[in-house]
């Protein structure tokens, strides 16, 4: 499929659509067909519906921009951060920047980028056992990965922020460390919890992707990812880098590889969409003409919630009260729960007898308590 | 949340429109004069305000802006407009009278107007880089920030009102808790009139406005940002560009004042709540009053007398004991508002027996054990065999709506379909004020609701002793270390010798 307006090339986020809601039949299609949801939403929603306002403020972006750029011209600065934090030695080798040309580096494709992360890998992987840190590479900006065995989703690249490179005594002589970098302000105990967690769980899809970029290019013996991994945040009110190490990434790895390995499972059924594995408007609509399953989390990444949860209000999906009221309702309806608590009703299924029951023990307490 | 607060929200849905939660509310009844309400907006990616609206509800706002709220100087000089009613409002030694915290309220619309506090505190409370003259002041609005940040964060305060929090926590709102961090949502909820779909419409329109401190990006992009760019221009060109700085000001005012009107409406409504405040309100009142005395308005006491309190960093516990004595402190709070807020409402109660907190009961015998002058009061409880609960022989429960009426479960037994308990009662065994004495026999057939000791005292004192270097582990944190090893001394053989030397079995 030609990538078009409506496609997008950033694996990660398609995954973290994924992982969002996997029970949703349109969600798992326009992950696997690279489908934005906007796109299909819009044929739901009226234009100036805001759900479907573009999200990125142009002052957070150009933040971003200047805090990267603050990080790396100079190169002076990530260093002395990383080395204060210890991620790197004192005595460490020069920075690869392998970033594209778009992103204030050389390099014109993500094709491109790959192929030289690839280079700079096997490059590594001769790296003789006596060498000294500060002659080997130490920081690689922007290496770009692509994933083995994913014949469904075509453009999948990675593209991690940095990785610092370490030598071993023993076992591969290399060790690389994955790192995120994220403009928010690091306030120790106070940093935003699901920020951290956010920026923790796509380090470790890098470290999964990273593992198998390796495994691919037989480079085992020689080179290897390290479950630690760290985040570099802004001091708060500057541009000073601020950097989390370690941080350990193994059980995010292990996520990401689970995570992966379903989406792969899944992208196979969904192959019988036939004309929209080609044709943009018609993964659009395969999307569109999919099965939807509303739930709170929905409201969080999906443009398209708004129509879904319309549809389960109508259908009387007890979703739309939240998760605990939709697991005390359980499959009954909640047109049909409010006429068996009006009495309008009796109860005729165990999951209705169940209601009942669990709504007269929470007034008997009430009563008894009043 | 647990089956009570499930079934409410789905009652709600049943209604059509929000239900109470709880016979009692949490907040106090301050007067207008004495409750400040703040609010803020600032540009995505940055972490000073942009804007800031304050003042008290029966008056309109003071309003301040910047055009670039990423030129330092020109923020500073705007929070200190606002720095300057905040400390005197908090009666600052310099700027103001001793605030009586439950007589006044501060007010914001939601969590993320909280966390713009801990921003201020960052970038003020230890600012070196501010004219000499200014250095003083910038640094007390810094630690006063601080303090609103922490203490709001201490359980059971009741100064810093959050109004969406205080709404939710009060009303069933039949809908996704996702939904309803958002104050504009939920106040429509509460104040449309109609059916459920009215108000459902209603909260949906009053959504697609943002009312965190962030700015919506399609403003941002589409309005601000050619005039920021313009007036930026003209700034390097060393021009003042008064048109572009008049419509930036009129947009980023009128977004932080609708904030701020948002959070007034959300305290109106929290006061016109015909339902009363609850009784603890006083003792967690009085609580508050002592934290602000001592952590705050103390240590800046001290320092217009020319010392040099300890001042907690804004990023994380630097000084061991201190981190430990706040933590209890805290606990300290949680403990006794929780024990405080069940007992004065039957509500929290019956949350708390359906979460397994609490056990209900009634009483099936009523005995005196006591001999001569003692009295031993004795009561046999019976409650149904599958209710849940936490309760084991030797527990220390106390008696909801009886605060200060403790006891010991002596024996748990079964019987048929009901669990049998022996309370021995421990504390105010006797008749007092309203309370009958627990012997007095026409307690048999009265329901009671059983509540975990409240054992705050304990962790109270637990907050002092972590101040004590002696104590077991302080080693690790604030005690006294060893002094220095005296290199003189060391032994210089090898030690391999040295061990054989001592001649024990090989």
């Amino acid at each position: 499929m030609k990538a078009t307006a409506h496609t997008r090339r950033d694996l990660r986020r398609r995954i973290d659509q994924f992982v969002a809601n996997p029970r949703c039949d349109a969600n798992v299609r326009a992950v696997v067909h690279d489908v934005s949801m906007r796109a299909v939403a819009q044929r739901d929603l009226p234009p100036d519906h805001p759900s479907l306002r573009e999200g990125q403020s142009p002052f957070a972006l150009a933040r971003g921009v200047q805090f990267e750029k603050a990080l790396y011209e100079p190169t002076d600065r990530i260093f002395e951060a990383l080395v204060k934090a210890s991620v790197l030695p004192a005595r460490h080798g020069p920075l690869c920047d392998l970033r594209l040309k778009v992103h204030g580096g050389r390099l014109p494709t993500l094709d491109a980028a790959a192929t030289a992360f690839s280079e700079v890998l096997r490059e590594l992987a001769k790296t003789p056992a006596d060498a000294e840190p500060d002659e080997v590479l130490a920081l690689i900006l922007a290496p770009t990965m692509k994933l083995d065995g994913a014949p469904l989703l075509p453009f999948g690249l990675f593209a991690a922020d940095l990785v610092a490179v370490r030598l071993a005594e023993t076992g591969p002589r290399v060790r690389l460390c994955v790192g995120e970098v994220k403009v928010y302000p690091d306030r120790g105990g106070h940093t935003d919890r699901t920020q951290l967690a956010g920026a923790r769980a796509q380090a470790g899809l890098y470290v999964h992707a990273m593992r198998r970029t390796i495994a691919a290019l037989g480079l085992t013996a020689s080179v290897q990812v390290e479950d630690d991994g760290f985040l570099v945040l802004a001091k708060p009110a500057s541009n000073t880098p601020s950097v989390r190490w370690p941080e350990d990434l193994r059980w995010q790895a292990r996520r990401a590889e689970n995570w992966w390995a379903r989406l792969a499972a899944v992208a196979a059924e969904v192959l019988a969409d036939g004309p929209a594995q080609t044709d943009a408007t018609a993964a659009i609509e395969a999307v569109h003409a999919a099965g939807t399953s509303y739930e709170e989390g929905c409201l969080t990444f999906c443009p398209r919630a708004p129509v879904c949860r319309a549809k389960a209000l109508t259908a009387g999906d007890a979703a739309v009260l939240g998760a605990d009221v939709a697991a005390l309702v359980g499959n009954v309806t909640l047109l049909r729960a409010e006429a068996l608590v009006g009495g309008r009703a009796t109860a005729a299924t165990p999951a209705e007898t169940a209601l009942l029951e669990r709504i007269h023990a929470v007034d008997t307490v009430m009563e008894s308590c009043r | 949340m647990n089956d009570f607060d499930a079934v409410l929200r789905f009652r709600a849905y049943c209604a059509g429109r929000p239900l109470p939660v709880g016979a009692t509310v949490a907040w106090g009844r301050p007067a207008a004069a004495q409750t400040l309400v703040v609010a803020f907006v600032r540009m995505a990616g940055e972490t000073s305000p942009w804007a800031i609206a304050w003042g008290t509800p029966d008056r309109p706002p003071h309003v301040a802006s910047v055009p670039d709220p990423r030129r330092a100087d020109d923020v500073r000089a705007m929070a200190m407009r606002f720095g300057r009613d905040l400390l005197r409002s908090f009666g600052h030694p310099e700027h103001g009278t001793q605030l009586d915290v439950a007589q006044a309220a501060v007010v914001v619309p939601g969590a993320s107007h909280v966390e713009m506090f801990h921003q201020l505190e960052y970038r003020y409370a230890r600012a070196r880089k501010v004219p000499d003259a200014e250095v003083d002041e910038v640094n007390t609005l810094g630690r006063l920030c601080g303090w609103i940040f922490r203490e709001w964060h201490r359980p059971a305060q009741t100064l810093l009102v959050d109004a969406t929090q205080s709404l939710r926590e009060a009303w069933a709102i039949p809908t996704e808790d996702l939904r309803q961090q958002h104050l504009g949502f939920v106040l429509a909820w509460l104040t449309t009139g109609g059916d459920r779909d009215a108000r459902s419409l209603a909260a949906e329109r009053a959504e697609a406005d943002s009312v965190g401190i962030t700015l919506d990006p399609t403003l941002e992009r589409d309005a601000l940002e050619p005039l920021l760019s313009s007036w930026n221009t003209a700034r390097q060109q060393e021009r003042h560009d008064a048109a572009s700085a008049a419509a930036i000001a009129g947009i980023v005012e009128a977004e932080v004042r609708r904030r701020w009107q948002l959070a007034v409406d959300g305290w109106r409504h929290l006061q016109g709540d015909a339902r009363p405040t609850t009784p603890a309100f006083a003792q967690l009142a009085a609580l508050t009053q002592g934290e602000y005395e001592r952590q705050w308005r103390a240590a800046e006491t001290a320092r217009t007398e020319g010392k040099e309190p300890f001042v907690p960093d804004p990023e994380t516990d630097r000084l061991g004991q201190a981190a430990a004595s706040r933590f209890f402190a805290h606990q300290y709070a949680a403990e006794v508002g929780e024990n405080a807020l069940l007992h004065g409402d039957r509500d929290r109660v019956a949350r708390a027996v359906l979460a397994g907190q609490a056990l209900l009961g009634t009483i099936k015998g009523v005995r005196d054990e006591g001999t001569g002058r003692t009295t031993t009061p004795v009561w046999t409880i019976e409650t149904p065999l599958d209710a849940p609960t936490r309760f084991r022989e030797g527990s220390k429960v106390e008696v909801a709506g009886a605060q200060g009426r403790t006891g010991v479960l002596r024996a748990v037994t079964a019987r048929d379909d009901v669990r049998v308990l022996e309370l021995v009662i421990t504390g105010q065994k006797t008749g007092r004020g309203a309370h009958r004495h627990a012997a007095d026999p026409s307690f048999v057939g009265v329901t009671v609701a059983m509540l975990a000791s409240n054992m705050a005292e304990l962790t109270k004192m637990k907050s002092f002793r972590v101040w004590d270097g002696a104590g077991a582990g302080a080693w690790l944190t604030h005690g006294r270390t060893d002094p220095p090893h005296d290199r003189a001394t060391r032994r210089q053989e090898d030690l391999v010798d040295f061990v054989e030397g001592l001649g024990g079995p090989r």
